[in-house]
């Protein structure tokens, strides 16, 4: 059985894509039985701390926070801020203001 | 190799040919094969170590080191042009010639037209002579403003960073796979079936874990199986 487990604090709502891909994980590893599980034991509450509270899920399945406090996530995210960087960014509530200076950034250039 | 920003395998192929020459048959493999040309190098192989392989091909063409000409057409600022001529050796890159041009090093330029209209790329080797007449800067770096320390997702890089950390200090090395959350983010939005199982293989034994980055409405999640 191929077990696929998806951790999110926003209400799963790529559901249907993780199905997709589980799917073809499924198909290549030609197993027959598929169980998906959605799963959240912290509810994201910044606007762009998602990739924060997915390390934090992930950080719950293995165990990570057993021995260790459980940060808060605000002050973590402001922690990992410090060395930020990366081609793809969690944009959250941001991401039509992004949109709106990429449009600019095209009629300036 | 230094690497400047995502990589595929087709990038490098394709930058290899260009340094080549032509006249060889290239392809990038790992442990368990050969990449497909839309996989990501920028973190390393899938298992083991990225090996570049060259082939000649048969009917390779002689390539002839002759002289020749290069011209480049500077447009001053009040409209007036301003010619440098440079002798040269065949093979030369259009980005050597650029080097050479007083006021032009260090500057990254896209639409590099010559006098007949053609256009040229940057990693282009010159044959016979040429006139280029034509260049517009290539805005590839952009100042977004301030914004504040917390106004922001996490990216890619600093995801890896810290979940390897995670993983690393929980001894999970040899019980987990982590794809790069960039190729993760590639794999749930156009899953690839090659490199998927690739990465199947990788973790037969374990959990294959990462975050991935659902694109439409930007959010980072975490998966494994």
């Amino acid at each position: 059985m191929l077990q696929v487990s998806c951790w999110d604090g926003l209400g799963h709502q790529a559901r249907q894509l993780i199905c997709r891909f589980a799917e073809a994980a499924r198909r290549i590893l030609v197993i027959r039985t598929l169980a998906i599980s959605f799963n959240a034991e912290f509810s994201q509450r910044g606007l762009h701390t998602c990739g924060t509270v997915a390390l934090m899920h992930l950080g719950h399945s293995i165990g990570y926070w057993n021995d260790r406090g459980l940060p808060d996530e605000e002050e973590w995210h402001a922690t990992m801020q410090i060395h930020n960087a990366g081609s793809l960014y969690g944009l959250g509530c941001h991401q039509g203001e992004e949109a709106l200076v990429l449009e600019l950034h095209d009629l300036l250039h | 190799m230094q690497l400047g920003g995502t990589t595929t395998v087709f990038n490098v192929l394709e930058a290899e040919k260009r340094l080549q020459g032509g006249g060889h048959l290239l392809s990038i493999m790992d442990l368990y094969g050969k990449l497909p040309e839309g996989y990501d190098i920028t973190q390393g192989a899938v298992a083991g170590t990225l090996e570049l392989q060259h082939r000649q091909r048969r009917q390779k063409k002689v390539f002839e080191p002759k002289k020749i000409m290069v011209t480049v057409v500077l447009k001053q600022a009040d409209g007036n042009t301003e010619e440098h001529m440079m002798e040269t050796m065949s093979g030369i890159f259009v980005f050597e010639v650029m080097q050479n041009i007083p006021g032009l090093q260090r500057i990254y330029y896209k639409q590099i037209f010559d006098n007949e209209g053609n256009e040229w790329r940057l990693d282009e080797r010159i044959c016979q002579n040429v006139t280029f007449v034509q260049y517009h800067l290539h805005h590839e770096i952009c100042a977004w403003g301030a914004v504040g320390p917390c106004e922001k997702g996490l990216g890619n890089e600093c995801i890896d960073k810290w979940a390897k950390r995670m993983l690393s200090e929980m001894d999970q090395f040899g019980l987990s796979t982590w794809i790069p959350a960039i190729q993760c983010s590639l794999l749930v939005l156009h899953t690839d079936d090659v490199m998927l199982n690739h990465w199947l293989v990788a973790a037969l034994h374990g959990t294959l874990r990462s975050l991935g980055l659902c694109r439409d409405e930007g959010h980072w999640q975490h998966a494994a199986s």
